[in-house]
């Protein structure tokens, strides 16, 4: 059995639910803790569905680094993966079905957000006329880095 | 909303940018501060969104 979120990090699905409901009914102006609150609360349940789907995102970071895809697929495929989450997401809320986060999904999502910023700061070498020394230079950095926070999920997943 | 950033490339390195960004789509609009050309105009997961917009940072400072 998942070990769920402890009550140290104070998520409350009953309180989520309240504030969502104020939302979408649009029957009060949130107040700025309010909309912060509320803004939490969605990370959490945003970040436990990267923590749902983390056997999709190893299989991809496993099979860049052991060379079945390059760079490009790699990250046309992550992005994918992270918009498909996103759209589970939105669904989610307008339909106010409420997850509950396992504990290890906010550090998890840290690492997807890490490696979405190299995919985006990466991205731009295939719309640029890069020389193609250059380019393999920019590819060998980029499988480095992301076999790196590799690592440090397989590491964070045995802890 | 409007903030100054920081735009991060591999090829291009850091680059001052205005960000457009607007809470409720989670849409962020990047122009290259000195040319003022777009740079990406995306719409990201709640997280990232986030990250960005409390950063002010879009890509990998390290590249």
């Amino acid at each position: 059995m998942e070990k769920k979120y402890n009550a140290s990090l104070n998520y409350s699905k009953q309180r989520y639910l309240e504030l969502l409901k104020l939302k979408y009914s649009q029957e009060k102006v949130f107040s700025s803790e309010e909309e912060s609150e509320l803004s939490d609360y969605s990370s959490v349940l945003d970040g436990h569905l990267d923590w749902e789907t983390r056997e999709q995102y190893l299989q991809l970071l496993e099979k860049l680094i052991n060379g079945k895809i390059d760079t490009f697929k790699f990250c046309i495929e992550f992005e994918k993966r992270n918009e498909l989450n996103g759209e589970v997401f939105d669904s989610l809320e307008a339909n106010f079905l409420l997850l509950s986060p396992h504990e290890k999904s906010v550090k998890f999502s840290d690492f997807i957000i890490e490696i979405l910023d190299f995919c985006y700061s990466h991205s731009e070498i295939f719309e640029s006329d890069i020389p193609a020394e250059k380019f393999d230079l920019y590819e060998a950095e980029f499988r480095g880095s992301i076999e790196k926070i590799y690592l440090k999920i397989q590491k964070f997943l045995e802890e | 909303m409007i903030r100054d950033a920081k735009h991060y490339g591999t090829n291009t390195g850091e680059t001052p940018v205005v960000m457009y960004f607007n809470k409720e789509t989670r849409q962020i609009v990047v122009f290259n501060q000195t040319s003022g050309d777009l740079i990406t105009a995306e719409k990201y997961r709640k997280n990232y969104f986030k990250k960005c917009v409390e950063s002010c940072q879009i890509g990998n400072p390290g590249n």
